[in-house]
């Protein structure tokens, strides 16, 4: 799998994809979610989620197929110990 | 010893004095009370003290330790707890106005473990509401006052308890951890802060924030303290199926052990983009450590920068889905920060979520693997000592970065992975601001790491330190 760039630093909001669209979110929000999202708060959930997504695709650079997720964190002692 | 000196005693030293029969529960929770009714208005730690009820327990503990019963080390031994750890009869807030009139009708796992250790309850703690923010501010109830500056923030979630133990307004604390909300406020308090592995103590009874993330650790002025509050919590719980059926050691005792031999990783990802003095003060520690005869070594773990993004989808998904239906009905309710926190929770994708749940898997490997070289890691708690109470961004090394981010950095990948991490205070700024480092171990070895938190703290260079409200 080819590795994408990873800078260095954080970049600035600005320089990271394109921010996402904060009527997008309340129609998302009324017509899917169904869950209200107060206007006032529409922006700053925009700028959280666009300052995330670069860092999501990038989680594959992790070589993820054969990796199974965590949906729960059975940890080896429980294994040892029979609750697995 | 005069009343007020009564509150800096360390827990284990309090502890000793009790069993010893030189030392009246009845006279140490008074103390504690009188020094609460002095300063909490102004420090704003407990949002319920408890001060009749723990008198009361109090009394309880004197009669009985002189008919010959005496419990163990936490008997009769004052202590607070984060207000979202459910407690029978008494208010449990979370910090928030939603659960401002909400009385459990049960303990949490570990409140009862810990009465049942014959500990005395003085109140219940503020926090950032819901847990959820590593600054400690709460609109509702008033952000808890720094000891240290008051224009600086606590640290959160558990701003309460690093400001309570800071202050001396109880001799240990409990804090829950979900990104670093025990370790961050431990860092900018000046305070010992433990973060057990994921599994050691039970969840059961404390609201979630974000189950697989949550941790439930102790926060003292030593780490002694900290090693006899945890074992008095551990351990398996039939009501948290995380926790495994694993006996829990001496902590006390392995705190004391030794050190000399023990590998320590210098975990070098770390310590990019760090304030200098932290960075100064965090190398000088591990200078310290090498001269206690340990063995130091440069450890890499290159992938640990994806911890970041994977947390956030995994808290972000599974706040959305504990707090969706207060979201539906009480939206308003919510202070303005966290509503729009947990709002951005549904916009992360199940594909989100479960990409972050796999990058889990290959981070705790790698820190495994780490770990398997080493006998812990070493690396900054915090990059950043407390920040102005109103900032929202840091500039460290030239870079901006919003102050959320920054503060919970060094801590959150930890979260991830569920192994044990330990914050030690290591250094004062110039501007009188605490700096701690943090060690991180192999799961369920929280004994090697109190026996180097341990070592450390006897050689700190803010060893015994108190703040300007305690001297």
């Amino acid at each position: 799998m080819a590795l994408l760039a990873y800078p260095a630093h954080p970049l600035a909001k600005e320089d990271r994809m394109p921010p996402i669209s904060p009527s997008l979110l309340s129609v998302i929000s009324q017509d899917l979610a169904r869950i209200p999202l107060d206007p006032a708060d529409a922006d700053a959930v925009a700028a959280a989620l666009s300052g995330q997504l670069d860092g999501l695709e990038q989680l594959d650079q992790l070589d993820l197929m054969p990796v199974e997720p965590a949906t729960v964190l059975m940890l080896p002692g429980e294994v040892l110990h029979g609750r697995a | 010893m005069a009343a007020p000196e009564l509150c800096w005693l360390s827990l284990a030293e309090a502890g000793d004095q009790i069993r010893r029969r030189a030392l009246s529960p009845r006279e140490l929770t008074q103390a504690y009370l009188d020094r609460i009714a002095a300063r909490n208005a102004e420090a704003r730690a407990y949002i319920t003290p408890l001060a009749e009820s723990a008198l009361a327990a109090a009394t309880a503990a004197e009669a009985e330790i002189a008919r010959g019963h005496y419990r163990g080390p936490l008997h009769g031994i004052p202590i607070a707890l984060k207000d979202l750890i459910q407690t029978r009869g008494v208010r449990t807030t979370c910090g928030s106005r939603i659960l401002k009139d909400w009385v459990p009708d049960a303990d949490a796992g570990v409140a009862a473990r810990l009465a049942s250790a014959g500990a005395i309850l003085l109140g219940k703690l503020n926090l950032h509401e819901f847990a959820f923010g590593p600054t400690g501010v709460n609109a509702h109830y008033g952000t808890p006052r720094n000891p240290w500056g008051a224009d600086r923030m606590p640290g959160g979630s558990s701003s309460g308890s690093g400001v309570a133990v800071a202050d001396g307004l109880c001799a240990g604390a409990l804090g829950t951890d979900t990104g670093g909300s025990v370790r961050i406020p431990a860092s900018l308090c000046g305070i010992v802060g433990l973060k057990p592995t994921y599994g050691r103590v039970s969840r059961a009874g404390v609201l979630p924030l974000a189950w697989s993330l949550d941790h439930i650790g102790p926060m003292t002025r030593t780490v002694r303290d900290a090693a006899l509050l945890l074992g008095g919590m551990a351990g398996h719980d039939p009501a948290d199926p995380s926790t495994p059926v694993l006996p829990v050691p001496d902590y006390r005792a392995l705190a004391e052990q030794d050190p000399r031999g023990l590998r320590i990783g210098i975990a070098r990802d770390f310590f990019e983009r760090l304030d200098p003095e932290v960075r100064a003060a965090v190398e000088g520690a591990a200078t310290a450590l090498q001269g206690l005869g340990l063995r130091m070594e440069e450890i890499r773990l290159p992938r640990i920068r994806h911890a970041g993004p994977a947390v956030f989808a995994i808290i972000s998904a599974e706040s959305m889905a504990y707090h969706e239906p207060y979201l539906k009905t009480r939206a308003a309710e919510y202070g303005p920060d966290v509503r729009g926190r947990l709002a951005a929770g549904q916009f992360v994708l199940a594909s989100h979520y479960l990409k972050a749940q796999r990058a889990r898997q290959v981070l705790r490997a790698d820190v495994d693997a780490a770990l398997g070289t080493v006998d812990a890691l070493l690396l900054p708690s915090t990059p950043v000592p407390a920040p102005p109470l109103a900032a929202t961004e840091v500039t460290v090394e030239g870079v901006r970065e919003e102050v959320r981010a920054a503060l919970t950095r060094c801590t959150r990948p930890i979260n991830l992975t569920g192994h044990p991490a330990l914050s030690v205070p290591c250094g004062l700024t110039t501007a009188g601001l605490p700096v701690s480092l943090q060690l991180v171990g192999r799961h369920f070895d929280e004994g090697t790491l109190l026996r180097l938190g341990c070592a450390y703290e006897a050689v700190s260079p803010i060893r015994d330190r108190r703040p300007p409200s305690g001297r």
